[in-house]
């Protein structure tokens, strides 16, 4: 039985059947997961979120004219949703004096490093403590591996602006992760 | 070449998008250089580590659970009364407390006067004038 595409899948959503949508979350989940776990990091409300965008997406989905494809349209929603939960939380965490998830992606020094299982993790830290809109290019440019073009396209972003801020945020990465770059 | 400017360079060509000078530039530098090609290897093998990071995923299951929102969500919008139904149910509850303060007012009117007029019920009698300029008046007759 050959796979149904995109646009089958949706028509079918359409229709009101939902076995169809469940087919397209199992399709694109892992690019949303991601997404939002690049930008917000592992924590209990990148789940939240993921379920979201897929919400989101099903009650917009009689309006999806397919411009742009399904994978980049959800992206974009992941990352419009992760943004404004980032702004969340400098505003919950203002109010209560807690430490933003920048302040507690921790990178070790050498000496340390033993407490941490993966490189990935401490790459992931370091990413965490890039600003949101730096965090957005690495996420999509490199993590995702959408063009720039296509990155410029979902951040809604000149190409120039994404090239200017992938460059400074590798820039900023390669401070933070300096100690551990010929075992990267 | 300054480091900065180096870096940009070894960052667009990593990109893909230098210009023929900017490659001849770069290549120029990578030749002559030994910190030239120290940084090109580091940032390069930054960028390797980043674009191999480990995928996460979400729990599993997750489909079923979105589908299971979606259901939550919809029976939740059915269930919900449109407008004028909901107008109607809060209309009703003041229709309800207005008729239970005109029933106080009519029974303790009713006690307080002996006419079964509509302005005795409601308490909505004329205040004759002299009563107005000597409240004292309505003392007497018990009116106030």
């Amino acid at each position: 039985m050959t796979e149904q595409n995109d646009w089958e899948l949706i028509e079918q959503t359409r229709a009101g059947d939902k076995y169809a949508y469940s087919e397209l979350v199992r399709r694109y989940k892992s690019k949303v997961a991601a997404t939002v776990f690049g930008m917000i990091g592992k924590c209990d409300e990148a789940e939240d979120i993921g379920q979201e965008v897929f919400i989101r997406f099903y009650n917009a989905i009689n309006n999806f004219r397919g411009e742009s494809a399904v994978g980049t349209y959800l992206c974009r929603i992941a990352i419009n949703l992760s943004l404004n939960e980032i702004k969340r939380k400098k505003v919950r965490n203002f109010l209560s004096f807690d430490k933003m998830l920048e302040d507690d992606a921790e990178i070790p020094d050498k000496g340390n490093l033993e407490l941490f299982d993966e490189k990935g993790e401490i790459i992931r830290n370091a990413i965490a403590k890039l600003s949101a809109k730096y965090r957005s290019v690495i996420v999509l440019r490199l993590i995702e591996q959408y063009s720039t073009e296509e990155t410029a396209k979902i951040l809604e972003l000149p190409v120039g602006t994404v090239l200017s801020r992938l460059a400074r945020a590798q820039a900023q990465l390669k401070k933070y992760l300096q100690p551990y770059i010929s075992s990267l | 070449m300054k480091k900065k400017n180096l870096e940009k360079l070894i960052f667009k060509s990593l990109d893909g998008v230098l210009t023929e000078k900017e490659s001849a530039a770069l290549e120029y530098e990578l030749k002559n250089s030994s910190e030239a090609k120290k940084l090109f290897a580091e940032l390069r093998s930054l960028r390797k580590g980043i674009e191999n990071l480990p995928e996460l995923t979400f729990k599993p299951f997750f489909e079923e659970r979105v589908i299971a929102k979606l259901n939550i969500d919809n029976s939740k919008s059915e269930s919900f009364p449109n407008f004028p139904e909901a107008l109607g149910l809060s209309f009703r509850k003041f229709a309800i407390a207005a008729a239970l303060i005109l029933a106080l007012l009519i029974t303790y009117n009713l006690n307080n006067g002996n006419s079964y007029s509509i302005e005795n019920l409601l308490g909505t009698y004329k205040t004759p004038l002299e009563y107005v300029l000597d409240p004292t008046m309505n003392l007497i007759w018990g009116r106030i």
